[in-house]
């Protein structure tokens, strides 16, 4: 019994301590919003090929393989001669995590609009129709995952195009 | 408000069934086989299945939208299908939708294909997963993690689909941590994060037979164009030669 009461006012130590959250959760792995200039996010355009980064899904159309730049665009990949794969081009659209394609038109989602890109010539990719705010988008005050620690949200960075995994510190943050 | 809203869509489908069902096989495309629509791998959330594209969002509660794109120039937005929580992908199969969620896999058929009729819904264990469909088998692996839902399971299930109205789990292979995987004739391959691409035989196709696992890169998808198998990497593009399945050989990596 004795031992038990020995401990006792280490253990209250250890609960205060779990009481006290005004420091924050300290060093941990969360979300930070990445943000984009409202006025720039519905421009579809060609540019020229660039590392990829947050390489997401792929996609195979007539020897070319498209590959998602999360968020941010479309990497094309000139496959016709797969052992020779290159870049050859990137097309940027913000918010985008899908790609198919049917007849020289490829059919993406830009933030929560869905737009049809005739790629007829690879590179010179024109818009040609878009199905305006039909998807959910990505949400502007918080990642899509619970339990997580994020970076809140500052609107006057711009609209929030996607969310990274990060390092935080003391985030102020969770949902 | 849900039970009438089921028993709508129930009685939908009972109809479509009743005026349709002697057509039914008469009217099943398969999309692969067209020429002028691309090929997407195991993990998409977008699909064309003939004049029609058909996408599910990664949200919460997530939808199955319809779009006809026959006329590219004016896309327009035809129907939207509450589906369920956590919808992971869509895989399209001989005029069907087949959708894999967190915690199973539903099947839509497209007898109109402006307005998809949930026709069945296989419940598995909590998960991540996506899933392919080739003859009468449909093969799905579901990896753990906690965004899907602290599952601990990682596992290649094999389900006999013969019988759209009761599919039958008939096989179940553990892996490590598997995400997307692809069908290519007689060969399953399966991307096993942290050791490879694994391929089996799949002469039997209930019974999955390991032949090898090609290591060396993270690889994520696949999609398998001819005699090449073009793989999604945590980090980029590469592409191996499956001229022998259980020998792939490496060709390019674009990063």
């Amino acid at each position: 019994m004795l031992r038990v009461i020995k401990y006792i006012p280490i253990i209250a130590l250890l609960l205060l301590g779990a009481c006290n959250t005004n420091s924050g959760p300290g060093e941990v792995m969360g979300y930070a919003p990445v943000y984009a200039d409202s006025s720039t996010i519905k421009i579809i355009q060609f540019e020229s090929a660039r590392p990829t980064e947050n390489a997401g899904k792929i996609y195979y159309y007539k020897g070319f393989t498209f590959q998602v730049e999360t968020g941010k665009g479309i990497h094309i990949i000139n496959s016709l001669v797969p052992e020779n794969a290159s870049k050859i081009g990137f097309i940027t659209v913000y918010g985008c995590s899908e790609i198919s394609i049917k007849n020289d038109v490829l059919y993406t989602n830009n933030m929560s609009d869905l737009v049809s890109i005739n790629i007829s010539d690879i590179t010179h990719p024109v818009p040609t129709s878009r199905v305006q705010q039909v998807f959910p988008g990505v949400s502007q005050t918080s990642p899509p995952h619970q339990g997580v620690y994020f970076e809140c949200v500052d609107p006057n960075l711009g609209t929030v195009i996607g969310w990274t995994e990060k390092l935080l510190v003391n985030p102020k943050c969770k949902r | 408000m849900k039970i009438p809203y089921k028993y709508s869509l129930l009685m939908a489908a009972l109809a479509i069934l009743l005026c349709f069902g002697c057509s039914k096989n008469s009217s099943s495309t398969d999309p692969g086989l067209v020429s002028n629509t691309g090929t997407g791998g195991s993990l998409a959330k977008f699909t064309i299945v003939g004049d029609y594209m058909y996408a599910v969002d990664g949200s919460n509660s997530s939808y199955l939208y319809a779009f006809n794109i026959s006329d590219s120039s004016k896309i327009t937005f035809v129907s939207k299908t509450y589906i369920g929580f956590g919808i992971e992908t869509i895989f399209p199969y001989n005029n069907k939708l087949f959708i894999a969620s967190n915690t199973g896999m539903f099947i839509y058929q497209l007898n109109n294909p402006a307005q998809p009729v949930q026709e069945n819904y296989v419940n598995h264990f909590n998960g991540c997963d996506p899933v392919v469909v080739s003859g009468n088998y449909a093969y799905l692996t579901i990896h753990g993690g906690t965004r899907c839902n602290g599952s601990t399971i990682n596992q290649l299930q094999v389900y006999d689909v013969s019988s759209l109205y009761y599919p039958q789990l008939v096989h179940t292979v553990n892996l490590d941590n598997p995400f997307g995987l692809a069908v290519h004739n007689n060969y399953l391959f399966v991307c096993d994060n942290g050791t490879g691409i694994r391929t089996f035989d799949i002469s039997n196709p209930m019974i999955p037979q390991q032949l090898s696992i090609t290591t060396g890169e993270n690889f994520v998808d696949l999609i398998p164009i001819d005699s090449i198998l073009v793989c999604m990497l945590t980090d980029g593009v590469s592409f191996y030669d499956m001229k022998q399945p259980e020998n792939l050989i490496h060709l390019k990596t674009v990063q």
